[in-house]
């Protein structure tokens, strides 16, 4: 072995430098985050309704979201016009990959109970014999900044300042916890409940929620049955509403294949959603003849030439209300 | 049935080879010698296919390549196997120079073909879990 090292010491300290920068362009994080256009996911592959077929025309889009990303992975992303490079927010450097995960997971849940929610609502007004019941239980945590270590992502806030949640509106909680620079928070997890006071610095981004609905009973029964966990994320509420929606009232699509993006509110709007230039190109990859994106959108749409018909709805009335009036 | 007890035959010849030549090197090394030999084996053997690995993983950014990248992370992977043996054999060789005239070759490709075959059925398994 000694031997062999001598005989090649010189090609050994040629290879050694490029190695090395190599490893490091391979290796190091970068303060940079990259969205990259993902693929389609069938809406009902993961849902199943008891003597009802789910349309099979509807698509969830996922786009790939890294960070932080390696200099070989921002070198080689800046080339192409399809991704989208820049710089981490304080949110990302402050979150790691497992609370990535459970937030894209907690997230995924609370968008399929509205999903439901929404779906079931808007389906008994065509046929009352269609119903859900739920409960608002609180706020799950979506983001706290990381010193908070007694708090994890997904944990139930049930009470503020001494107050239950129970008594106030989500919005009503939303605007009691920015109003104010001290809190204490109750957090009930699992018949355990522990109070947390959360201190606001002016350094770090503030806490994030989601509300957490609890479905008590649908007619008729409904299942999340393909649970992913390589893909999380709310972005599919709105589509798996219409998707729910039309399969419950057996709504004829054809075989136009529908693409869309956008959260979904408990109230109907449809919400912002990260990578909307990716998901445009994904759709295009997968050559989808209709894409529905969200209002909040209107003006970050590049000029392009697209292959697909484009459809922006502000609520998922008007995409209902799109939906009945294009196949009916 | 004449070809098959030929073909048992060979396999028994063969494996009795592959035992004999064991059993040569066996008597011969140290655990010491073998010990460094596989230590450096491993260390040479992971710095080779370190960059094309990280290179692959790296790619992943690219969601349409993510089955190519798959399969060429399952090669690799493979690969690694037997350069893994052949460096080990090498070292021994080189440690212990009484090895030179023993035809490790075949051990070499045994032992290499065996955990080759090994990382790749896992390697399938990890990729039909994901896909």
């Amino acid at each position: 072995m000694n031997k062999w090292v001598k005989d090649h010491q010189k090609i050994l300290i040629i290879l050694f430098f490029p190695y090395i920068l190599l490893l490091f362009l391979l290796l190091t994080p970068t303060n940079f985050s990259l969205t990259a256009p993902g693929g389609l996911t069938p809406v009902d592959e993961n849902i199943e309704i008891d003597n009802h077929e789910l349309p099979s025309n509807f698509y969830t889009i996922y786009v790939m979201s890294y960070h932080p990303m390696t200099p070989f992975q921002k070198m080689v992303a800046e080339v192409s016009e399809r991704m989208n490079v820049s710089p981490m927010t304080i949110r990302e450097e402050d979150t790691s990959w497992i609370d990535q995960y459970m937030q894209g997971q907690m997230t995924k849940e609370v968008s399929f109970n509205t999903s439901v929610i929404k779906a079931y609502e808007l389906a008994h007004i065509k046929d009352p014999s269609i119903t859900v019941t739920y409960d608002y239980l609180g706020a799950l945590v979506y983001y706290r900044p990381s010193r908070l270590n007694t708090l994890e992502i997904g944990d139930l806030i049930t009470g503020i300042n001494g107050q239950s949640l129970l008594d106030l509106s989500y919005d009503e909680f939303i605007n009691m916890f920015y109003a104010f620079n001290e809190v204490q928070l109750e957090i009930t997890n699992e018949n355990e409940t522990k109070t947390v006071t959360y201190e606001k610095q002016e350094d770090e981004a503030w806490m994030l929620f989601y509300p957490k609905y609890v479905i008590r009973s649908t007619t008729p029964n409904i299942e999340f049955t393909n649970n992913n966990p390589f893909i999380g994320g709310p972005s599919g509420g709105m589509i798996q509403t219409l998707s729910i929606y039309a399969g419950l009232l057996n709504i004829n699509l054809g075989d136009t294949k529908i693409a869309g993006t956008g959260t979904i509110e408990i109230d109907g709007s449809i919400g912002r959603i990260g990578g909307i230039t990716q998901k445009l190109y994904t759709a295009m990859d997968e050559n989808a003849d209709i894409f529905i994106y969200p209002f909040g959108h209107i003006s970050d749409i590049p000029n392009l030439n697209y292959p697909y018909e484009m459809v922006v709805v502000k609520t998922i009335e008007e995409a209902v209300n799109w939906l009945h009036e294009t196949f009916e | 049935m004449k070809h098959l007890n030929k073909w048992i035959d060979q396999v028994y010849k063969f494996y009795h080879r592959y035992r004999n030549i064991l059993k040569i090197i066996d008597s011969k090394v140290t655990t010491k010698i073998v010990l460094k030999s596989v230590l450096f084996a491993l260390l040479i053997s992971l710095l080779i296919v370190l960059i094309p690995v990280l290179i692959s993983i790296n790619l992943f950014i690219y969601n349409k390549l993510d089955m190519i990248l798959s399969i060429i992370l399952l090669i690799i992977l493979t690969g690694w196997g037997l350069l893994f043996f052949k460096f080990y054999y090498t070292l021994l060789k080189s440690y212990e120079p009484s090895l030179e005239d023993v035809n490790v070759k075949l051990p070499m490709l045994v032992e290499g073909s065996l955990v080759s075959f090994f990382l790749c059925v896992l390697g399938i398994i990890v990729i039909s879990v994901i896909f």
